[in-house]
C-alpha cells in the first residue's frame, strides 16, 4: 500500500530505513568538453570498492534485501565531494560498447532490449527518458575521434537519425573523461541509442555509452562545502524511486552513481550518503 | 478532489504518479541579439516534453513541482514558460501564418482571455534582414495595436530571440492578428511568435551547481492541460552553453475544488487551493527602462532610481473573492541591481509650467492578508517620478507638501537639488530620505511646487511594495529570494502596478514574471 502520509514515510524510515555510503574513487584529471564534444563535462563517481577505473564501476552498495524486487526510495541525500558543479545520484543504465578505433557505426549494444520501463500508478509502463552519457574506457591517442552522428530513439519514442557530430576534445583524451553527445534541435532525452557512427577514428579509443537517469539533485555550490537534500519537504514532496526500470527483453545490471556536470574536468573525490527506504 | 497538499502530492509519488523528465538543449555558439534597441537579452532555453495528450489514465493534469539545470556557462537565469504560437511569418514571401490567441482560462474567479508577452523566436537562421512590425490586440482586447517597428539583426542565428515592444501604455497581447515584413535583400527564414504564460524563473548555476526549485515551495501552483507545450527562455544571455536538467511533474487528481480560503500564503496547501479555486493569473512583464535615466544623490533618494513608463493594471476580480496578492515573483536584473515590484497610486501631477499642481489620490484603506477590517494604508516608498522630461534649467528642487502617516497635514519634503540638469522621463527619486523630521510615510499630497527647470512633468507616487528581489550579483542575476511582505495589501481591480528599477541609469529591458492568486471574501 503506498504511503499516504508523512508519517507513514516516517514510520516506514524507523522500520526500514537505511543510511548507505558511496564512497567515491578520484577522479583523477580528466579531458574536459569543449564545444564540439557535448558542451559540458561530465565525471562518474562510483563506488570506489567493486570498481575498476573505468571498466567496471560498482554504485552504492546496498544490502541485497533493499535492493532486490523490492520499491526503494531516497529520503534523502547528502554530498561531500570535493569539486563544485551539479550532481546527480542517478541510474546509469548501459548502453553499449563504441569501439572509437574504426570508423562506420561501432556501437555495440547490450543485449537487453529499449526502452526501459516504468510501471506507474495508471497501469502503464512508462519509457524511461535520460541523458546520454559516453565514458571514455581506453585513451584516445593519435587522433581525436569524431563521432559523425549518433541514431537514437528520442523522449518520444521516434528514431531519430541525427546530424550532430561529436569531436573528441583531444587526440589524447584520457580515460574516465565523460561527455554528453549532443542531440537534435527540439530534443530533449534518448530511450535509447542504436548506431554511433564514428566519421574519423582515433588510433586507440573506446567508450561506454549509458543512459544516464537522474534521480536525486545534490548541487554543490562552493567547493568543500557540503549540499543536503530533502527530498520528502524539501527539493522535492515525495521519495523517488531507485529501483532499476524494466528492459524490453533481457535483464540489465544498472549502477546507482553520482555524476557531475561541470565546465572543468580537474580530479574529484565524491563522497555521499543517501538515506533509503522501502516502501512495503 | 484535486491534489491540494504537500502531503497529496508525496502521495501521489509514492503511488508512482509522477512523471520525471530530461530537459536539454546545446547552443555551440553565441547567439544573435535580434531585436536591437534596449532589447531584453535572451535565447531558446533547453528543450521540453510537451505535456502529454491524453494525459494518463486517472491523471487530470500535470503539476510541476521540482526542477534543477546544469549550465556549462552559467550566464543567466531560465524562464521555464507555457508557450503559445501566436503565428510565424515567412521573411521570403513575407507571409504571415496565424496561429491561435492566448488561451481562455478561469483566472482569479473569471474565465477570461489571458494574455502575456510576445516572445520572437528565430526558428531558423535568416538571411539578410526584414523589418517587421507586429498587428495585435492589447491585453484589454483593444485591436488594430501597433509593436515598435523590429528591424532583425542581420543574418540572425537559429534559437536567438527577442522580446516584442508593444505600443505605448499596452502591458500584453492577447493575439496576433498580422505581422508585415519589409526590407532586405533575397531574405529568407522563418520567425515564429511564441505567447509567454509564464510559470517560474529558475536561477543560473552559481559555481555551476544546478539550483533546485521546488515550484510549490516557492508559491508557484499549475495544473497543466493536456498537450500544454512547454518552452525555457534563457534571461539575459546569448552565450553559448549546453544545459541540461531534470524536471518532475506529478498527476493531478479530478474532481471538485474547494471554496477557497482567505490566506493562500499561509501554507502550500493554502495556496494549491485557492489556485484550484480560483485559478491562478500568472503576469509576464517586459519591463524597459529607457532611455537611460538621470542618478540620484544624498538631495535625491540617494539611489538610482528608474520606473517603468506603464503601468500594470489588475484586472477584474471574480465573485466570492476578496483581493489578490503575490504568491511568486521572480525577474533578473544586472547584478547589484534591484527590482521592486509596487502598487502605486498617483498622489499628486506637477506641471512645471506655471508651477501647476494637480492633487492625486490619497492612499486608501484596504484590506490585508489574514486581517479583518479595512486599514489605512501608508506610501512608505514615495517616488518623485518625472513623467516628461525637464527642461528649460539646471537642477530642479521640489517641494512637497504632505500629510503624514499620523494623519498630521502641512508636513513638507524637498528632494533636490537634482543632481542632473533636466532628468529625462523614466528618472525616479525615493522621497523617504528627505520626509519631515519624524516620519515615515505619506497619505496624501497637498501640493508641490518647483524651482530650476521650466519645463516637464512630475508625478508624486504613493508606493507600497509587493515584492523585493535579492540577486546573485553574478552569472546573469536572477532572484533568489524574493522578500514578500507578511500581511500584503489585497490589490482590487484597476490597481497600478509598476516595477522600480533600482542602483541603475542604464537603459534596459528586463522580464518578470509574478502570480495574482485570489483571496477568499
Amino acid at each position: 500500500m503506498p504511503w499516504a502520509t508523512f508519517d507513514d514515510v516516517l514510520a516506514a524510515d524507523i522500520k526500514d530505513g537505511q543510511t548507505v555510503i558511496l564512497n567515491g574513487v578520484a577522479s583523477g584529471s580528466l579531458t574536459a568538453a569543449t564545444a564540439t564534444s557535448g558542451g559540458i563535462s561530465g565525471t562518474v563517481l562510483p563506488n570506489n570498492q567493486g570498481s575498476t577505473l573505468w571498466g567496471t564501476l560498482k554504485g552504492v552498495p546496498m544490502p541485497d534485501g533493499l535492493k532486490n524486487g523490492s520499491d526503494v526510495r531516497v529520503l534523502f541525500a547528502k554530498n561531500g565531494s570535493t569539486r563544485a558543479g551539479t550532481y546527480w545520484i542517478g541510474l546509469l543504465h548501459k548502453v553499449g560498447d563504441v569501439n572509437l578505433a574504426a570508423t562506420g557505426q561501432q556501437l555495440t549494444h547490450v543485449a537487453a532490449g529499449f526502452p526501459l520501463t516504468r510501471l506507474k500508478g495508471s497501469g502503464a509502463s512508462v519509457p524511461v527518458r535520460g541523458i546520454p552519457l559516453l565514458l571514455t574506457t581506453t585513451a584516445l591517442s593519435t587522433t581525436a575521434a569524431v563521432i559523425s552522428n549518433i541514431k537514437y530513439r528520442n523522449q518520444a519514442g521516434n528514431v531519430i537519425t541525427g546530424t550532430q557530430s561529436f569531436t573528441y576534445p583531444s587526440s589524447t583524451t584520457v580515460v574516465g573523461s565523460t561527455f554528453f553527445p549532443s542531440l537534435e534541435r527540439g530534443d530533449c532525452a534518448i530511450q535509447d541509442v542504436t548506431e554511433v557512427n564514428v566519421g574519423t577514428a582515433s588510433a586507440t579509443g573506446a567508450a561506454a555509452l549509458y543512459l544516464f537517469e537522474p534521480i536525486v539533485p545534490l548541487s554543490i555550490f562552493v567547493a568543500g562545502s557540503i549540499t543536503q537534500t530533502d527530498l520528502l519537504r524539501g527539493a522535492r514532496f515525495g521519495l523517488p524511486r531507485v529501483n532499476e526500470p524494466v528492459p524490453a527483453s533481457g535483464s540489465i545490471a544498472s549502477q546507482l552513481a553520482a555524476v557531475l556536470c561541470s565546465n572543468v574536468a580537474s580530479t574529484n573525490t565524491g563522497t555521499f550518503l543517501l538515506r533509503l527506504v522501502k516502501q512495503a | 478532489m484535486p491534489v491540494l497538499s504537500p502531503e497529496q502530492v508525496s502521495a501521489q509519488v509514492h503511488a508512482d504518479n509522477y512523471d520525471d523528465q530530461i530537459i536539454d538543449i546545446h547552443v555551440r555558439s553565441t547567439r544573435s541579439i535580434p531585436l536591437s534597441g534596449a532589447a531584453t537579452l535572451t535565447r531558446n532555453g533547453p528543450w521540453a516534453e510537451p505535456v502529454p495528450n491524453p494525459l494518463p489514465t486517472g491523471c487530470a493534469a500535470f503539476i510541476p513541482e521540482a526542477v534543477e539545470i546544469a549550465d556549462s556557462a552559467a550566464a543567466g537565469p531560465f524562464l521555464m514558460y507555457e508557450a503559445v504560437l501566436l503565428g510565424s511569418i515567412d521573411c521570403a514571401t513575407g507571409v504571415f501564418t496565424d496561429g491561435v490567441p492566448f488561451p481562455t482560462r478561469k483566472a482569479l474567479g473569471i474565465t477570461r482571455q489571458l494574455s502575456g508577452q510576445v516572445l520572437v523566436e528565430m526558428a531558423t537562421d535568416q538571411v539578410s534582414q526584414r523589418t517587421i512590425t507586429v498587428t495585435y490586440v492589447n491585453q484589454d482586447g483593444v485591436g488594430g495595436r501597433t509593436s515598435a517597428a523590429h528591424t532583425i539583426t542581420l543574418a540572425a542565428l537559429q534559437d536567438s530571440t527577442g522580446i516584442l515592444v508593444l505600443q505605448v501604455g499596452d502591458t500584453g497581447v492577447q493575439d496576433i492578428t498580422n505581422v508585415t515584413a519589409t526590407g532586405g535583400t533575397a531574405p529568407s527564414g522563418t520567425i515564429n511568435f511564441w505567447g509567454i504564460i509564464p510559470i517560474i524563473v529558475i536561477p543560473p548555476g552559481i559555481g555551476l551547481g544546478g539550483f533546485t526549485v521546488n515550484l510549490l515551495a516557492e508559491g508557484v501552483v499549475r495544473r497543466l492541460e493536456a498537450g500544454a507545450t512547454i518552452r525555457f527562455l534563457q534571461l539575459n544571455s546569448q552565450a553559448a552553453s549546453r544545459s541540461i536538467g531534470a524536471l518532475r511533474y506529478v498527476y493531478d487528481t479530478a474532481g471538485a475544488a474547494l471554496a477557497g480560503n482567505k490566506n493562500p500564503l499561509l501554507s502550500v496547501a493554502n495556496l494549491m487551493e485557492n489556485q484550484a479555486a480560483f485559478g491562478e493569473l500568472a503576469v509576464g512583464l517586459n519591463v524597459r527602462h529607457t532611455p537611460a535615466t538621470a542618478s540620484g544623490g544624498p538631495t535625491a533618494g540617494f539611489h538610482n532610481v528608474q520606473c517603468w513608463d506603464r503601468d500594470y493594471v489588475v484586472p477584474a476580480l471574480g465573485a466570492g473573492i476578496e483581493g489578490a496578492v503575490i504568491s511568486n515573483y521572480g525577474g533578473h536584473a544586472a547584478p547589484t541591481t534591484e527590482q521592486v515590484l509596487v502598487w502605486k497610486t498617483v498622489m499628486g501631477t506637477l506641471t512645471v509650467a506655471g508651477n501647476s499642481f494637480s492633487a492625486g489620490s490619497a492612499m486608501p484603506s484596504r484590506k490585508h492578508l489574514g486581517r479583518t477590517a479595512a486599514e489605512q494604508t501608508v506610501a512608505k516608498l514615495p517616488v518623485l517620478y518625472v513623467k516628461t522630461s525637464l527642461s528649460g534649467g539646471t537642477f530642479a528642487t521640489v517641494t512637497i507638501t504632505y500629510t503624514n502617516q499620523d494623519g498630521v497635514s502641512g508636513r513638507t519634503a524637498t528632494v533636490g537639488a537634482l543632481p542632473t540638469a533636466n532628468p529625462p522621463a523614466g528618472s525616479g527619486y525615493f522621497v523617504a530620505p528627505h520626509l519631515q523630521a519624524g516620519d515615515t510615510g505619506m497619505l496624501s499630497v497637498q501640493g508641490m511646487s518647483v524651482s530650476g527647470v521650466t519645463g516637464g512633468v512630475f508625478e508624486l507616487w504613493g508606493c507600497v511594495d509587493l515584492a523585493h528581489e535579492v540577486l546573485f550579483t553574478t552569472a546573469g542575476g536572477a532572484n533568489v529570494q524574493v522578500t514578500l511582505p507578511h500581511l500584503p495589501p489585497l490589490l482590487q481591480a484597476g490597481d497600478l502596478l509598476n516595477v522600480l528599477r533600482v542602483n541603475s541609469t542604464t537603459a534596459v529591458g528586463s522580464f518578470c514574471e509574478f502570480d495574482l492568486i485570489g483571496v477568499a471574501a
